[in-house]
């Protein structure tokens, strides 16, 4: 008799929960930012923090102070590689000094730390009695398996870094940073402009700092946030090309998907793959993410982002490098064709929404988050009526 | 009162619970520090890991990493995120460095087509250049093949999905959940330790196998009975389990955890391993996992009313304790302070 009870109360809880459950699901709105590598998705989820979250208060932008010293760290690092490549060595000698012992402690990320070799459960130390590993590569020695640089201390060596920044040869290396190989990012480039700044004892991020992060996005990220009644949910995804199959799990239930292209991009190539164009291969798999069969009542909106860089850059590099059939010559005529690309690519049945956005520009996505918003409330309008 | 380890740094207490030999008192000193904190050997899974253990996986990644539950507790975290083929990798490569030599480059070919490799089932996010260093490491196989995909994805887990990890609600909660093993509270319920119903440890101390299941061990097993109604007393258990260990036992079981690891094992050690393993895949409502509770359980049986009744003071205690000094859950107390 009990037990007849309990059921029935656990299956009366059980069809409320699902009662609130597609309540809930009315109220909520899921999107997907898609995208490239760095074309600006996590930028985007920041700027929606700002205006539509907590707007990263003090604290929270302090917790980005690692981040932006290790971006810090990786373009001082590039810079003195030039240093040694383009003028033999600094100028003065405590700053020859200081930029070998830097180097050493904060080493760039990329292909120079190697891990420490931890215990593994399965007989680590049969490698060890192995006598045969005595050849150990180049690079590898035990001295190198320390942990991982705390970036944060780059603030004690504030004197000795400016001093080092103020030195002739770099002066005279950073004359030359167009032909650096590889190139410093615009993050880099905006961390080094204002080092003086980040090094203070009492240095707090600010929003444009902290929107100006670059930090490659691993696996998928869910955000989720409150706006006029309906719930938010924006998922993030890591846009390396070898990520993409990731995407396909969260095709369904999905409100809009929100497609990021750098505009930059075309005259870059893809960073996991040196062989392929930036916009290239974000028109191909624009493409395919369109006309994926899970998406084909799916609302796209196109965010050509890297407006800023855009401009400054068709002015040195023409378009018709990457696109041989482009004939005109104002930026404004580039940025038509680039979106006359995407468009085109669309099926006929289709709207896409286009927007040409900055993502660190705080002012100008405020406004085309609202336009954003406004299609959203309308999608979801519109679906809610739709029968099923 | 004599503070063996007070400091936060985790780094020099892991004197590699793996190893065998404890020859010197420092040595062994240390490892007993290590069972004592951590309950068992890093190497090992545990449900409810200590609370120092979890603090400590905050320090840095290699800390996590170097901690089997961490590297569990860090795989379903990242798993919920779609990037668990990283860790995958990760791992594989560690297990790779530790193979022997023959099997070297078979098993570099089956980590390149798993992850690496066009097509692959759970593709890592390396950079172009990255994975050309890798294909040309491929031309000989050796078990620093893959040093650098590995270096990259460990930096690319460290930027990014680690620092998530630390501000996870997963995170919260297991240190939330996480036990405090404060030995401290014997100060304020030493008079317990008179009325403890069980046979004087020392009686059968070193060498036999049954010295697996002294004091701590039993303890636990008699707790257990209650665990599989509730998980609330969680805490308490653990409180009784640590605060019954002494110096001898520690050294003994840690000896254990080595001997059944590496060491010439006897049939009782193997049962004693299945038994670990299928602790191991248990459902998290299970919550001690020490590897011999089960055992004890059975041979040790006739007092079991006793250790239940005594496991239920010690939650008052150590409420009371956590009150009254609350810093200094971190210290660990030498074990045979428990005598005063």
């Amino acid at each position: 008799m009990h037990k007849v009870q309990s059921a029935i109360a656990r299956s009366k809880s059980i069809d409320h929960q699902l009662d609130e459950d597609r309540e809930k699901k009315q109220k909520e709105v899921q999107l997907l930012v898609l995208g490239g590598a760095s074309s600006g998705k996590s930028t985007f989820i920041k700027q929606l923090r700002i205006h539509h979250g907590d707007g990263f208060p003090v604290d929270e932008r302090s917790k980005h102070t690692g981040d932006i010293y290790e971006n810090v760290s990786d373009a001082l690092n590039l810079v003195l590689d030039h240093v040694k490549k383009f003028e033999g060595q600094c100028n003065l000698k405590e700053n020859e000094v200081f930029a070998r012992s830097f180097q050493e402690m904060f080493p760039r990320w990329r292909h120079r730390y190697i891990t420490k070799v931890c215990p593994s459960p399965v007989g680590a130390g049969v490698a060890m009695l192995e006598a045969e590993i005595v050849a150990v590569p180049c690079g590898m020695t035990q001295n190198e398996c320390g942990p991982a640089p705390d970036y944060v201390r780059l603030r004690e060596y504030c004197a000795q870094i400016l001093a080092l920044w103020r030195d002739v040869a770099v002066r005279n290396s950073l004359l030359r940073k167009h032909e650096f190989e590889p190139a410093l990012v615009p993050a880099e480039e905006y961390f080094l402009e204002h080092l003086t700044r980040l090094l203070t004892p009492v240095y707090i991020p600010t929003l444009m700092d902290v929107l100006y992060i670059r930090k490659p996005t691993l696996g998928v990220q869910e955000h989720t946030f409150v706006s006029d009644g309906l719930s938010y949910r924006v998922i993030d995804v890591a846009g390396q090309m070898n990520q993409r199959k990731k995407w396909i799990h969260f095709f369904d239930d999905v409100t809009a998907v929100f497609f990021f292209v750098s505009l930059s991009g075309y005259c870059e190539t893809l960073e996991e793959d040196a062989m392929l164009n930036s916009l290239d291969d974000s028109l191909a798999s624009f493409t395919e993410v369109i006309h994926n069969s899970f998406l084909v009542k799916t609302d796209f909106i196109l965010f050509l982002n890297k407006r800023d860089l855009f401009e400054k850059r068709i002015k040195s590099v023409p378009l018709n490098a990457c696109f041989q059939d482009y004939k005109g010559n104002s930026v404004s005529e580039a940025l038509t064709f680039i979106k006359d690309q995407f468009t085109r690519r669309q099926p006929k049945d289709k709207t896409v929404y286009t927007h040409v956005s900055c993502a660190i520009d705080t002012e100008l996505m405020r406004c085309i988050i609202r336009d954003v918003m406004n299609i959203i409330v309308e999608i979801n309008l519109r679906k809610a009526n739709m029968p099923l | 009162m004599f503070y063996l380890y007070g400091g936060e740094d985790g780094e020099d207490e892991r004197e590699d619970p793996g190893s065998g030999d404890v020859g010197s008192i420092a040595g062994r000193v240390a490892v007993v520090l290590t069972v004592t904190d951590s309950s068992c050997g890093d190497s090992d899974v545990v449900d409810t890991p200590t609370e120092r253990r979890v603090k400590r996986w905050s320090f840095s990644l290699e800390e996590l990493l170097a901690d089997a539950t961490g590297r569990h507790e860090f795989q379903m975290f990242l798993e919920k995120e779609y990037s668990s083929e990283n860790l995958h990798f990760w791992n594989a490569v560690e297990e790779l460095k530790g193979l022997p030599h023959s099997q070297v480059p078979s098993r570099v070919h089956t980590i390149y087509q798993q992850y690496l490799g066009p097509g692959a089932l759970h593709e890592i996010n390396i950079d172009g250049k990255t994975m050309e260093e890798t294909v040309e490491a491929m031309k000989s196989p050796s078990r620093f093949t893959f040093d650098k995909a590995q270096a990259h994805i460990f930096l690319l887990m460290k930027k990014d999905s680690y620092q998530r990890f630390l501000r996870s609600n997963e995170y919260k909660a297991l240190l939330a959940n996480a036990v405090i093993p404060s030995t401290k509270k014997k100060f304020f319920a030493f008079g317990n330790k008179k009325k403890s119903p069980n046979p004087s440890p020392k009686s059968k101390r070193r060498g036999s196998a049954s010295s697996m299941m002294t004091t701590d061990h039993c303890l636990a097993a008699n707790t257990l009975t209650q665990h599989s109604y509730s998980t609330g007393n969680l805490q308490e258990l653990d409180t009784t389990r640590s605060s019954k260990s002494s110096p001898s036992e520690c050294t003994i079981e840690e000896q254990k955890t080595s001997n059944h690891r590496s060491l010439s094992p006897s049939s009782f050690m193997k049962k004693l391993n299945d038994l670990v393993r299928s602790e191991n895949t248990r459902s998290n409502l299970e919550v001690p996992s020490h590897p011999a509770q089960l055992t004890a359980d059975t041979q040790q049986s006739d007092d079991g009313g006793g250790g239940s009744s005594e496991s239920d003071e010690p939650a008052g205690s150590s409420i009371a304790l956590n009150i009254a000094v609350p810093n200094t859950k971190h210290n660990v107390v030498a074990p045979w302070e428990e005598d005063i």
